[in-house]
């Protein structure tokens, strides 16, 4: 147990590294989970589930270039099992449903932003899950693989059929938008 | 590829919450890993010793039953019914903050209590600990913890529920392990509750309450000191400056703040319960 093999000038050092480590990659690992899930609030949590886990694994982990990767997976995980929970299932969002209709003029960027952002939150937890590790976090197929514990094929597969989602899901939209949105590179 | 980068990149272009302090999660973490290894001193017990076996230890010496005065059914017998419901032992770890105000409000005249640890958040899962095989792994479904003071000295009172899996146990609950010494069953208003002492290491008991579940346990703990997490020789997450130590510095509790049949009366209470 992790208590046990800990001394006392371990623990210092390890609360020290795990709060600098904190600092250096709270924010990226909460935007990934931000891009996951949606949602701020959730996002948080799922970032302090993989960060209390991390703290838990801390002293196994001989490497810790590889603790961005382990994290990651972790806080994967964490949102895979969230949404398995039958209170947390996503709810199905028909064509017409007002999640994606109704831009304000007067709000455009805001609007523009949240029709991108649900435009990711409709495409399967999974597909997304891949979309953002390889697209966002520039994570190799290999790489994003061993976060979600599945073969090299499947997340190449993963990767096909979630751009074809996401394709469906916005069409011309995208090129439209980027235009109108502040910052939006065309 | 780069319109999802893009998609990405302006969908988190907006004004984001702050961050959650580094000593805040480092606070649930560090708690979280005291948790794990509360648990194992407390409730797993003797290395080597399995749930699973302690199931089907005959009664041996069957333990005395008291009865609480005011709300308590006749006592019976230390031997449990097969046939008497018992509840599961399932919450959710946010049930942590009911269960708080019980134990605080459970305390005697005098005494005060607060939060050793922050509460938690609602998407916590259960922590897992392993055990010997063959005994399959338990996990904590939820924890609270009460710092008492009385002003000069500070004690603990926490409770937990664990579950294992497990049927309850039918019999006598004192021939299972992890007993303590003076095992005794009490009737609470008909749950039947077994009590013992256990030694604190500093010269204090440790009384300890635990109430058998469906697939589990939920087990109460009053101590007169606060104590530091040392399942085996170890420094607790709450140690500062390489030594051990109270919060807040102050020493145990001159006396126990309650007994054995109240720390009963808790394991008891059904509100414990979700």
């Amino acid at each position: 147990m992790m208590m046990r093999i800990l001394r006392r000038g371990d623990r210092r050092a390890h609360d020290e590294e795990f709060v600098a480590y904190y600092a250096a990659r709270a924010g990226h690992l909460r935007n990934t989970a931000f891009l996951l899930c949606g949602d701020w609030h959730l996002a948080e949590d799922l970032t302090q589930t993989a960060f209390t886990k991390l703290y838990r694994a801390w002293t196994r982990i001989d490497r810790h270039d590889v603790l961005d990767q382990y994290a990651r997976r972790v806080l994967l995980r964490a949102f895979l099992d969230e949404h398995r929970r039958p209170w947390r299932r996503e709810r199905a969002v028909g064509p017409h449903d007002d999640v994606l209709d109704g831009v304000a003029p007067e709000h455009r960027g805001t609007e523009d932003r949240q029709v991108l952002k649900t435009a990711l939150l409709r495409i399967p937890k999974g597909r997304r899950a891949v979309l953002v590790l390889r697209f966002w976090a520039d994570l190799s197929v290999e790489q994003v693989a061993e976060v979600l514990g599945c073969t090299t094929g499947t997340v190449k597969s993963q990767t096909a059929r979630g751009l074809d989602n996401l394709r469906d899901v916005l069409g011309d939209t995208l090129d439209e938008l980027k235009p109108t949105i502040p910052g939006g590179q065309p | 590829m780069n319109d999802v980068r893009y998609l990405c990149e302006s969908t988190l272009d907006v004004d984001a919450p702050p961050l959650r302090a580094a000593e805040e999660v480092l606070a649930i973490a560090a708690r979280s890993a005291a948790r794990r290894d509360r648990v194992v001193a407390a409730s797993v017990g003797l290395a080597g010793v399995t749930v699973v076996a302690a199931l089907v230890t005959p009664a041996l010496l069957p333990g005395p039953v008291t009865s609480l005065p005011a709300p308590a059914a006749p006592a019976t017998s230390a031997v449990v019914s097969a046939a008497a419901p018992v509840p599961s032992a399932s919450a959710p770890a946010t049930h942590d903050r009911l269960v708080y105000d019980l134990l605080v409000a459970a305390l005697p005249a005098g005494y005060t209590g607060r939060s050793r640890y922050p509460f938690a958040v609602w998407s916590r899962e259960p922590i897992r600990l392993d055990q010997a095989a063959p005994a399959g792994p338990l996990y904590i479904q939820l924890t609270a913890t009460v710092v008492v003071s009385d002003g000069r000295g500070e004690g603990q009172l926490w409770a937990a529920l664990v579950s294992d899996g497990n049927p309850a146990p039918t019999g006598d609950l004192c021939a299972l392990p992890d007993v303590g010494r003076d095992c005794r069953v009490v009737d609470v208003a008909g749950v039947p509750v077994r009590v013992g002492v256990e030694d604190d290491g500093q010269g204090g008991d440790v009384l300890v309450a635990r109430r058998y579940l469906q697939g589990g346990y939920l087990t109460v703990v009053a101590q007169r000191g606060v104590p530091a997490y040392s399942a085996g020789t170890d420094l607790p997450p709450d140690a500062v400056g390489g030594r051990q130590r109270q919060p807040g510095g102050k020493p145990a509790l001159a006396a126990a703040f309650l007994s054995l049949e109240q720390v009963a009366a808790l394991a008891g209470n059904p509100a414990m319960l979700p």
